[in-house]
């Protein structure tokens, strides 16, 4: 298996990667041919290993990353809304 | 950087135990991750995550405590958070649970993100940004621009009449393509506005200094004044004094509702640059009792 970079500066061993990606926490996407993991991949595994060590345990790191990824939906959809509220106000303006 | 202990609150006597419960009560608060909209996070994040990560090594706090290695000497690598990925234009992470309910029979939402709005299907591409540098008359009375992108594609930008300093024009679908069929981002291009050489900008108006002679501001009279379109000729009351501000109705910038602002004529009285013999023998024979510095009772 390619590793990537980042791994490394991760401090983090492939072998746990994989069980990560087992687990279901993980779920990479093959961006280039010969990498496995792409960045958000990474990020994501740097967040895993640092609510490891803010004391999460296996059965709490699945709930924080589900809670953590509605939260960035939430932000996304926000931030979406505002932007089209944002455009048709000026449309407006300009009419 | 700072002392570790001061920044993780621990005294230097502290046990690893005490260490550890410091660094994750402080984590808990600042992890960039668990603060997706609080920019400051990161920092503090850092500068708590090296602490800990001198502190919490045994080996490493006993050299650092007999000074051996100093703090500086082990900032960790730089790292990118899962913020910075998850959420701009979304991933393939990204749960639509959060809004789920109310999604489904909601148009404005799924107009955003497509007829079935399934958000991890499709998603919108993220926005790109740009600045853009326009001279003064060009952003008051508008026009075309052109960016030329990294990749080469050049993209035309309508600048409208009144644009501001700091303003960000939005050009729609110009950003980066859409995933799995979701509509692409929009460019984002922020305006910078050149200083100009005479005019200031406050709000829609315009403002200008205008110097006129001594005749003119005792005899009035039509004088030429520069606006943003083009020069206009203004009647000068007799009397006009230095710092009187005459108004030019509608010679401001265009407002978003299609009227005009003004333009402000301050007036500054000017002597002549070079010395006037005649002058000098004229204002020796004339006397007035006028004492500009009564006010200021001098």
């Amino acid at each position: 298996m390619a590793s990537h970079p980042y791994v490394h500066h991760a401090r983090l061993d492939n072998e746990v990667i994989d069980q990560w990606v087992e687990a279901g926490w993980l779920t990479p996407h093959q961006e280039t041919a010969g990498q496995r993991y792409s960045s958000i991949d990474l990020a994501r595994a740097y967040l895993i290993r640092d609510l490891k060590d803010l004391g999460v345990n296996d059965d709490g790191i699945p709930v924080v990353l589900d809670l953590i990824d509605q939260v960035h939906g939430l932000r996304c959809v926000l931030r979406e809304l505002l932007s089209t509220i944002r455009s048709e106000r000026q449309q407006q303006g300009r009419a | 950087m700072a002392d570790p202990y001061t920044v993780l609150g621990v005294k230097r006597d502290a046990s690893q135990d005490d260490i550890q419960k410091a660094y994750r009560r402080l984590a808990k608060k600042l992890h960039p991750d668990l603060n997706p909209g609080n920019e400051r996070a990161e920092e503090q994040f850092k500068d708590v995550s090296a602490a800990y990560d001198l502190l919490g090594d045994p080996d490493k706090r006993a050299r650092f405590d007999r000074g051996e290695i100093d703090a500086s000497g082990v900032e960790q690598p730089q790292h990118r958070f899962y913020r910075d990925f998850a959420e701009r234009g979304g991933s393939y992470y990204t749960d639509s649970a959060g809004f789920a309910d109310f999604a489904a029979n909601d148009d404005i939402l799924s107009q955003i993100f497509g007829s079935d709005s399934r958000f991890n299907m499709r998603m919108r591409g993220s926005d790109v940004h740009y600045r853009l540098a326009l001279d003064f008359l060009d952003a008051i009375n508008g026009g075309k621009r052109q960016i030329t992108l990294p990749d080469g594609t050049v993209l035309d930008v309508n600048i409208p009449p009144g644009t501001r300093d700091g303003q960000i024009l939005r050009l729609r679908g110009k950003g980066r393509s859409g995933i799995r069929g979701g509509q692409p981002g929009d460019a984002l291009v922020e305006i910078e506005v050149r200083p100009h050489r005479i005019f200031t900008r406050r709000g829609d108006n315009i403002h200008v200094d205008l110097p006129i002679s001594l005749s003119e501001a005792v005899l009035g009279g039509k004088v030429k004044v520069p606006t943003p379109s083009g020069t206009v000729t203004m009647s000068l009351p007799k009397w006009s004094n230095t710092g009187t501000v005459l108004r030019l109705k509608g010679k401001g910038v265009l407002r978003v509702d299609g009227s005009m602002g003004d333009e402000f004529v301050t007036l500054k009285v000017m002597l002549p640059e070079k010395p006037d013999p005649d002058l000098e023998k004229f204002v020796a024979h004339w006397r007035g009792t006028y004492s500009p510095r009564q006010a200021m009772e001098v």
